[in-house]
C-alpha cells in the first residue's frame, strides 16, 4: 500500500490557535482587572479600618482619662499610639494609627459627662441665711445653710417671686466639696517643659495637637489681634489684652491679668492670678474656661477678681481658687448682667447680678447695691439648671457619684 | 454526488476543538475564580450599614447595633480586658466587619 506523504492542513488549527490567543488575551485582561480591583478594594478597606481604629483610639484614650501614652493593637493588624494630655480645664487625646507606611492622625478635646446631676447651688454651712431680693430665681436642687433663704429688701427692691426655691433643698457641709483636679495643671511649667518656643506671632496660624505645644512667652504685655487656633499657649509675665478683632479657638492664655475687649468672640481658656475682665458683649463659646488661681495676695487692698460685664456670655466653666485664702479679701467673681452656662466653682465670694445656667459652688455671696455692701444676698439673679442641655459636658472638677461617660467635645 | 472527508481534516478539527474546549475551560475557571474574590453585593450593603451605625456610635450617639441579617458576636479583646471586639457576621457566614469598642464602665 502506498502511503502518501500528507500534511495536516493548518487552516482549522490556525483558527483554533488564533481563538486560543484571543481567549488568552481576554483572560489576561480579566485577571488584570481583577487584580487591580482587588488592590483597590484592599486599599480602601485598609483606609476604612484605619479611620475607624483611629476614632476608636480617641474614644479609648478619653475613656482611660489618664495622662500619658499607650499603644493598642487592633484586630485588623493596625496599631495606634494614644497620647492623653491636659489642656487647661479639659484634656486632649491624640490618636495616631499606623499600618505599614500608612498613617492617620486625629486629636480631640474631651470631657467627662456625669450621670449625677450637679446641684444648681452649693453654699457651705456658715450658719447664715441668704437674702433673696428683686426678681431672683433659683431653680433646681440646692445645698445651703440650715438657716436657708429669706425674702429681703435691698436697693428698693422686694423679692418678687412666689417661692424662694423651685427645687429640693438640703443642708450643706461646712466646706465646699473638694476639687478633683490638680491645680498645678494650670501652671506654665506644665506646658513649657515640652513646648516649642516661638519668638513672635505675626500671622494668623493654626497649631495641630499632633505636634508639640507651641508657646509664646513674653515679659511685656501681649496684645492679641490675630487668628490663632489649636495647640498654642500665649503667656505674659505682665498682662494679655485680647482685641475684639482677634479670633482664638482652643487657645490657652496665661498671665497675671487678662482682659477681653468688648465684642470679642472665641473659644479660649484664660488662666490668671490677679484679674480676668470681660468687657461688654464678650462671647466665650463652648468649651471655654476662666480660671483665677490666686497664689498669694501680697496686697489685700486689691481683690483677685473675675469680672463679667453686661451682655457677656461664658459657656464652659469658671474656677476661682486661692492657695492662701484671706477672709477679708477673698477671690471675687462678679457678674454684671452676664450669663454663664456650665460649672462655676468659687472658693471666695460671688456677686451675682446675672444668670448662671448650670451649677454654682461658692463660699459666700456678696452684693453692692443701693449704696450698701451686703454679704449673702442676691438681687435680680437667676440660678437654674433647667435650661441646660442634657448632653452639656461640664468641666470635671468636682468629685461625684456614678461612672462618667467620656465625651469628645471637638475633633481636629 | 459522493463527497469524501479527508482524514487529515478530521484530525485537524479534533485537535482544534480540543484546543478550543481547553481554552474555554481555563477561561471559565479564571472568570469564576476572579468573580469569587469580590464580596457579594448584599454583604457590601450590610457592611456599609454596619459602618454607618459604628460611626455614629464612635461619635457618641447611643445606637443599637442590631441589623437584620447580621449576627453580632461580642468577645473580650485578648490583649486588653477593657476592650470588646464586636464581629458582624452575614448570612453567608462571612465576617463583614470587626470593630473594637470600649467597654462601658471600665
Amino acid at each position: 500500500m502506498k502511503r502518501t506523504n500528507s500534511k495536516i492542513a493548518s487552516s482549522s488549527l490556525g483558527y483554533a490557535i488564533s481563538f486560543l490567543l484571543l481567549i488568552g488575551l481576554v483572560c489576561s485582561g480579566v485577571l488584570f482587572i481583577t487584580s487591580v480591583n482587588k488592590r483597590i478594594q484592599v486599599g480602601h478597606e485598609l483606609d476604612q479600618h484605619m479611620l475607624f481604629n483611629n476614632y476608636f483610639g480617641l474614644r479609648y484614650g478619653a475613656s482611660t482619662n489618664q495622662v500619658g501614652e499607650q499603644n493598642i493593637v487592633h484586630t485588623s493588624g493596625d496599631t495606634s499610639l494614644i497620647i492623653v494630655k491636659n489642656w487647661g480645664a479639659f484634656k486632649v487625646v491624640v490618636s495616631s494609627t499606623f499600618h505599614g507606611s500608612r498613617n492617620v492622625e486625629k486629636s480631640a478635646l474631651f470631657g467627662q459627662q456625669t450621670p449625677y446631676k450637679l446641684p444648681v447651688l452649693y453654699v457651705p454651712e456658715h450658719n447664715q441665711e441668704i437674702q433673696l431680693c428683686g426678681d431672683t430665681r433659683i431653680e433646681g436642687t440646692v445645698y445651703r445653710s440650715k438657716r436657708g433663704f429669706e425674702r429681703g429688701y435691698i436697693g428698693g427692691q422686694h423679692f418678687t417671686g412666689e417661692e424662694l426655691v423651685d427645687g429640693k433643698e438640703y443642708q450643706s457641709e461646712k466646706t465646699l466639696p473638694a476639687l478633683t483636679i490638680a491645680l498645678d495643671q494650670f501652671d506654665l511649667a506644665q506646658f513649657s517643659s515640652s513646648a516649642t518656643r516661638l519668638e513672635s506671632l505675626m500671622n494668623d496660624s493654626s497649631f495641630s495637637f499632633t505636634e508639640p505645644t507651641s508657646l509664646l512667652s513674653s515679659t511685656d504685655g501681649l496684645q492679641v489681634s490675630n487668628h490663632f487656633e489649636g495647640n498654642l499657649v500665649l503667656h505674659s509675665f505682665d498682662s494679655i489684652f485680647v482685641r475684639a478683632s482677634a479670633q482664638l479657638v482652643n487657645v490657652i492664655l496665661i498671665a497675671p491679668v487678662i482682659r477681653f475687649e468688648a465684642g470679642f468672640q472665641g473659644k479660649v481658656q484664660a488662666i490668671a492670678e490677679i484679674r480676668i475682665t470681660c468687657e461688654e458683649n464678650v462671647y466665650l463659646d463652648y468649651p471655654s474656661a476662666l480660671i483665677l488661681r490666686e497664689v498669694e495676695n501680697l496686697n489685700p487692698q486689691i481683690q483677685s477678681t473675675i469680672y463679667l460685664d453686661q451682655g457677656t456670655r461664658v459657656l464652659g466653666g469658671i474656677l476661682l481658687t486661692s492657695e492662701h485664702p484671706n477672709f477679708r479679701s477673698p477671690v471675687h467673681l462678679e457678674l454684671n448682667e452676664a450669663l454663664v452656662a456650665g460649672l462655676v466653682y468659687n472658693q471666695g465670694e460671688t456677686e451675682l447680678q446675672g444668670k448662671i445656667i448650670g451649677s454654682l459652688y461658692t463660699n459666700q455671696f456678696s452684693l453692692n447695691a443701693g449704696g450698701g455692701q451686703y454679704t449673702n444676698a442676691l438681687l435680680n439673679a437667676t440660678l437654674s439648671n433647667k435650661l441646660l442641655p442634657k448632653d452639656f459636658v461640664m468641666p470635671d472638677w468636682i468629685d461625684h457619684e456614678g461612672i462618667s461617660t467620656p465625651t469628645l467635645l471637638s475633633c481636629f | 454526488m459522493k463527497r469524501k472527508i479527508i482524514a487529515s481534516s478530521i484530525a485537524e478539527v479534533v485537535i482544534a476543538v480540543t484546543v478550543i474546549a481547553l481554552c474555554f475551560g481555563i477561561a471559565s475557571m479564571i472568570f469564576i475564580r476572579s468573580s469569587k474574590t469580590f464580596s457579594s453585593f448584599q454583604d457590601l450593603r450590610l457592611q456599609t450599614e454596619v459602618q454607618s451605625l459604628l460611626w455614629e456610635q464612635l461619635h457618641g450617639a447611643n445606637v443599637s447595633l442590631d441589623i437584620e441579617g447580621v449576627q453580632v458576636v461580642e468577645e473580650t479583646d485578648e490583649n486588653n480586658e477593657s476592650i470588646t471586639v464586636v464581629s458582624f457576621i452575614s448570612e453567608h457566614n462571612t465576617t463583614i466587619w470587626q470593630q473594637q469598642i470600649v467597654k462601658l464602665g471600665e
